[in-house]
């Protein structure tokens, strides 16, 4: 192997910190350092002509690995890559560190305890740098087209963009027609237009003719690249990013869709009644049927359930396209796709559980998407709101809020779109039939997006009444087949029977029924209200833990048309953006597994947050662990885990700890007791980031030691560190639930939790070890803490290890 | 085999229970082989050779060694250099000898501890004199010497130089075989090599793992095994994942969980602290953390002479 030979810049940030760090006396101490050929000092090192030094160095072979005394680490460290990459050295052999953050700035009070931590850092930092071995790049093949599960708005959006992009696409969908739930929806709040619209493609070159708002007059399957597949379900997905393998299974519609023309003979012919579920149950259909007025693709449906087919075949006879195989079996179709968008969307919550509201008992008592029916022109009614059980019209309405949902009986959360659905469905009455006596019980009336208090304001105007209370009970008086509601006015503080035709319930919104099964096909999450989980609300709301899967819609949680259309937008980039190149690059910084002391105890797959770790088959039914290199995203929870050491992340070798460890504790310097402070890279390091720059004061006992997780720490590496010297020991991570590798935070707390009582077995006062959850902007928590610590352990006295 | 010229082997126990001569024995046949290339020396379980034999011995007359036990005393720390300066080949054999093991939890006392409860404190006990060993006393007839008793129990590698390791409570029989054949063939490993597998016990084990979640903590006695599922997922702690393997997972085939007696993984130095950062880290619920009631009996019961701390801090 090559002579290890490290060159160590010295940036003393245009003289700045010269002023607190003794930089003669840095320099030479690490001329010292063996294994040191290079030291120089600058202004700054990452760009300009610091940089060309350094590009110089490497290109002359001076030196092999680069430490970066610099003061802006986190850009340096990529500009500081890039250009020695560029000059032919591999981009992993730099170690960048801060010595004005992290050293000169809080203990500016201190200058000589500065530089003498400044020279431990840089030991630590040398180290390191001495142990780093190159790290390759790795391409995987990434095939360009995206599978979007669900046919609503969502899906059928992200699809379209996609294709538009020139990905190929498939949309399935499990319904015989697309849609969705919003296809049921008769109209749209706030602008009233007509919810069929979803269905048409925006701004597709192909059809320019097309009405941008209508899909009567659209051409959704004409978009080329665009493959829809109906009645159709995923069975199983194998492959990895990039290269997905998806098994779909179709069910037999009966009708080719190729040859249909929708001239309606079949129905008519067909001689089977059913109840329409479509339009909820209120009107029949037949056993062939296409529904109204129109979706796509244009093409009837047989209802297996209902069908007599060759004991009748009627519809085979009069069909003069002869589109319909009554033999016709389910098929699969195997998908290979570059990528995942799922956008199943929600549903309504079943109210029958909810035993005072009667749901299901009496049949006047219906949920929103039941009344939306009604309220559709073309629906079971003709638009008139009706009695279920006689058929009268409907004219005392009371719509009943929260139901299943703001309740922790049923779903604690808020559905967010019922308030407005509510909202909408009485102004539409209102609109059509002044007269109508319409009631909004509610606990509090939720319109916070852009219009919708106008909307609000508007029902009130047009008369809709509104009563604060959540109902106790609905009561059917069967003399008059008239319902009660029984409410307590809150405002007004008196008990109300509202005497009601129609009692609409305004019920929760929840996770549609294959969710639990679709999220363990893809190996992803659900939240806890079983909602499709993303990978940070706030920077990757449509990205998942497992790479090339991408979420959006109403799967993500209950959402209104506008902000489900912004979020299959969002997706559809995520999606594009992931395979526009054909390929997916990556530096291999990931965990590797050593099969030969891998011991098959199996955690490691358990604990990783990306599915990333599977089972590899040794044979006599021994297992050892694998690492996909295209999942990792190296946190080092499963090094963290794994109680053989069989595990390494590539970017940072226990040996690189070990020797970190040993290098920060190896001077002191200070009148004080030394403290560790592991920190992960994300927002823990980002604390001391920021207590630095706000240039909070804490004492220069305090070293902090960088892993890329807190999860990756181990209990040897907290044993390690009191050996090396240090009386205290701080672990400071992100927020238990704001990690940014999702479970280390936590994990950290649970070894850190566990180291405390084993060194209280040890005889070691556990307050010694402490976890710190912080944020970026928490960096006076961080001065706290590590000011904290330090007078703990003076307090506690001089740690004495045998 | 071996040309005329036979081999010299020497066993000696230290702080041990002794199972490690026994486990010697359990060679059963395999014993004629070694003596037919091998002579015996020193064996001062079965031989009577005294210590001043060897002292007289030249150095690394001796070709190997097994040396069992850990230094608990000044007379083993003796013999413990003795016998490295006369061995070519010295083993650490067992537990004791490798990480320290039952003897090594001593470490969570010191001398005065430990003489206070022996020798005052027991129930057996009546010591009204209060005496307890001295390293000399003078008697008409002369000055006796006693070993010294140390507060700290060292692994015989934290005392002199080891070539190779065989750990266990004792070592596998199946594993001494090899070690023997491998040193009778004169092919000898990297020194520092251990003769146990470099995968943990749980390879080993025939149980099998489902969710791989621990949910609570209990003691054997307080489960209805099923005698199939790992134990670790039935609440009860088995040092399998953490253990060097070697032993063909013995104790799990009598349906008992691992407690550890093949030390740390190669790759590891601390194997309790191995074990408790995996257990954190699978453990469900926090407050499983709370039902372990002695981390240290539970996670180090042979490794804590040769863990990173090595003792418990006495105040």
């Amino acid at each position: 192997m090559e002579e290890v030979k490290v060159g160590v810049f010295l940036s003393d940030c245009g003289g700045q910190i010269a002023k607190i760090l003794d930089f003669e006396a840095l320099t030479n101490f690490v001329k010292t350092v063996p294994g040191v050929t290079l030291v120089a000092r600058g202004s700054e090192f990452w760009r300009g002509q610091g940089l060309q030094t350094i590009v110089d160095a490497v290109k002359t072979k001076k030196i092999n690995r680069v430490v970066v005394a610099e003061a802006v680490p986190k850009i340096s460290e990529v500009a500081v890559a890039k250009a020695v990459e560029a000059a032919g050295l591999n981009p992993h052999l730099v170690e960048v560190l801060d010595l004005k953050d992290h050293c000169a700035w809080p203990h500016r009070d201190t200058p000589k305890e500065a530089t003498e931590k400044a020279k431990a850092m840089l030991l630590a930092a040398i180290e390191k740098a001495k142990l780093l071995e190159p790290i390759e790049k790795a391409e995987f093949p990434a095939v360009k087209s995206v599978l979007v599960i669900g046919g609503g708005i969502a899906g059928m959006q992200a699809a379209e963009d996609l294709a538009d992009m020139g990905f190929q696409v498939y949309l399935v969908e499990k319904e015989p027609f697309l849609g969705g739930l919003a296809a049921k929806a008769v109209r749209f709040f706030p602008t009233d237009d007509c919810a069929i619209c979803i269905q048409s493609p925006k701004d597709l070159a192909a059809v320019t003719q097309t009405s941008r708002k209508c899909v009567y007059r659209s051409g959704f399957s004409e978009i080329p690249n665009l493959n829809i597949l109906t009645n159709a379900k995923i069975v199983k997905v194998e492959g990895s990013p990039g290269n997905f393998r998806v098994t779909v299974e179709r069910k037999p519609r009966y009708v080719d869709e190729k040859k249909c023309v929708a001239c309606d003979l079949c129905t008519i012919v067909c001689p089977v009644e059913v109840l329409d579920e479509y339009n909820a149950k209120l009107s029949k259909r037949k056993a062939i049927y296409i529904n109204k007025p129109l979706v796509y693709p244009p093409a009837y449906v047989i209802d297996a359930k209902a069908c007599k087919f060759h004991e009748c075949a009627k519809c085979v006879e009069v069909c003069p396209t002869k589109a319909i195989n009554l033999d016709q079996k389910t098929e699969q179709v195997t998908l290979n796709v570059g990528s995942i968008i799922v956008a199943t969307g929600f549903r309504e919550y079943d109210p029958s559980v909810i035993k005072e509201y009667h749901y299901g008992e009496y049949s006047d008592v219906v949920t929103h998407l039941e009344l939306a029916r009604m309220l559709d022109a073309f629906g079971p009614t003709g638009g008139v709101p009706i009695k279920p059980s006689d058929g009268q019209p409907a004219k005392r309405i009371v719509f009943v809020q929260c139901v299943g949902s703001r309740d922790r009986r049923w779903n604690p959360y808020c559905s967010s779109i019922c308030c407005m659905i509510s909202l909408k469905h009485a102004t539409m009455i209102k609109e059509a039939f002044p007269d109508a006596d319409v009631t909004i019980c509610y606990i509090d009336i939720r319109t916070t997006g852009r219009e919708h208090e106008y909307y609000y304001e508007r029902a009130r105007d047009m008369g809709v009444k509104f009563v604060k209370g959540r109902p106790s009970e609905i009561v059917h008086d069967p003399a008059t087949n008239t319902l009660i509601v029984e409410v307590e006015d809150e405002l007004l503080r008196r008990l109300l029977e509202l005497e009601a035709d129609l009692v609409v319930l305004a019920t929760a919104m929840v996770p549609s029924e294959d969710a639990k099964e679709l999220a363990q096909m893809l190996g992803i999450e659900l939240d806890q209200d079983g909602f499709f989980k993303e990978y940070n609300a706030k920077l990757r709301p449509t990205e998942t833990k497992r790479r090339g899967i991408f979420i959006c819609g109403g799967a993500v949680f209950p959402k209104d048309a506008p902000t489900t259309s912004l979020h299959a937008h969002s997706a559809a980039v995520k999606a594009a953006k992931f395979l526009m190149n054909g390929k997916i690059v990556k530096d291999l910084k990931v965990a590797v597994v050593n099969q030969d002391y891998c011991g098959n105890c199996q955690f490691c797959p358990v604990t990783c947050p990306y599915g990333a770790i599977t089972l590899e088959p040794k044979g006599d039914g021994h297992f050892a662990a694998k690492v996909s290199e295209i999942l990792c995203e190296g946190c080092g929870v499963c090094v963290g885990t794994c109680p053989v050491g069989a595990i390494e992340l590539r970017h940072l070798k226990p040996s690189q700890i070990s020797a970190q460890i040993k290098a920060l504790l190896s001077i002191n310097g200070t009148s004080k007791p030394l403290v560790l402070a592991f920190s992960c890279s994300e927002c823990g390091h980002a604390a001391v980031d920021s207590s630095g720059m706000a240039m909070m004061n804490y004492p220069a006992n305090v070293r902090v030691l960088r892993v890329p997780c807190t999860g990756v720490i181990q209990v040897q590496h907290i044993l390690e560190a009191f050996r090396a010297g240090a009386q205290g020991v701080m672990v400071v991570g992100c927020k238990p639930d704001g990690c940014h590798y999702e479970v280390g935070s936590q994990k950290a707390k649970q070894k850190v939790e566990m180291a405390k009582r084993l060194l209280q077995a040890y005889g070691i006062e556990p307050e010694r070890l402490e976890m710190f959850n912080l944020v970026f902007i928490e960096g006076d928590k961080f001065a706290e803490a590590a000011k904290t610590m330090t007078e703990k352990v003076e307090k506690l006295g001089p740690l004495q290890l045998a | 085999m071996r040309g005329p010229q036979k081999l010299k082997f020497a066993f000696y126990w230290a702080a041990s229970c002794g199972g490690c001569e026994i486990a010697v024995l359990d060679i059963n046949e395999k014993i004629l082989d070694v003596v037919q290339v091998a002579d015996i020396v020193f064996w001062p379980v079965a031989i009577d050779i005294k210590y001043k034999d060897v002292e007289a011995t030249p150095d690394k007359s001796i070709d190997v060694c097994f040396f069992n036990g850990a230094i608990r005393n000044s007379e083993q720390e003796y013999m413990a250099r003795l016998l490295r300066q006369k061995s070519k080949v010295l083993v650490a054999f067992g537990s004791c000898a490798c990480d320290g093991s039952v003897v090594g939890l001593g470490n969570l006392w010191n001398r005065e501890k430990i003489f206070e409860r022996a020798y005052f404190e027991t129930p057996s006990t009546r010591n009204p004199e209060r005496t307890t060993p001295q390293t000399s006393l003078k008697v008409p007839q002369g000055e006796l010497e006693l070993p010294e008793f140390y507060d700290t129990v060292k692994t015989l590698a934290q005392t002199v130089d080891v070539d190779y390791f065989i750990s266990g409570c004792p070592p596998p029989v199946p594993r001494i075989i090899e070690a023997l054949d491998v040193i009778l063939s004169g092919r000898l490993p990297p020194k520092g090599s251990s003769f146990l597998l470099n995968k943990s016990v749980c390879d080993e084990c025939p149980r099998e793992k489902k969710d791989r979640k621990i949910t609570q903590v209990k003691r054997i006695y307080e489960i209805d095994d099923d005698f199939k599922t790992c134990f670790l997922e039935q609440g009860v702690i088995c040092m399998g994942p953490a253990t060097r393997g070697g032993c063909s997972a013995q104790c799990l085939k009598a349906n008992i969980p691992c407690t550890g007696c093949g030390g740390p993984a190669p790759r590891v130095e601390d194997q309790g602290a191995a074990m408790i950062s995996a257990f954190a880290s699978i453990t469900a619920d926090p407050k499983v953390i709370e039902q372990v009631v002695d981390p240290i009996g539970t996670f180090y019961k042979y490794s804590l002479a040769n863990s990173i701390l090595r003792r418990r801090v006495m105040r």
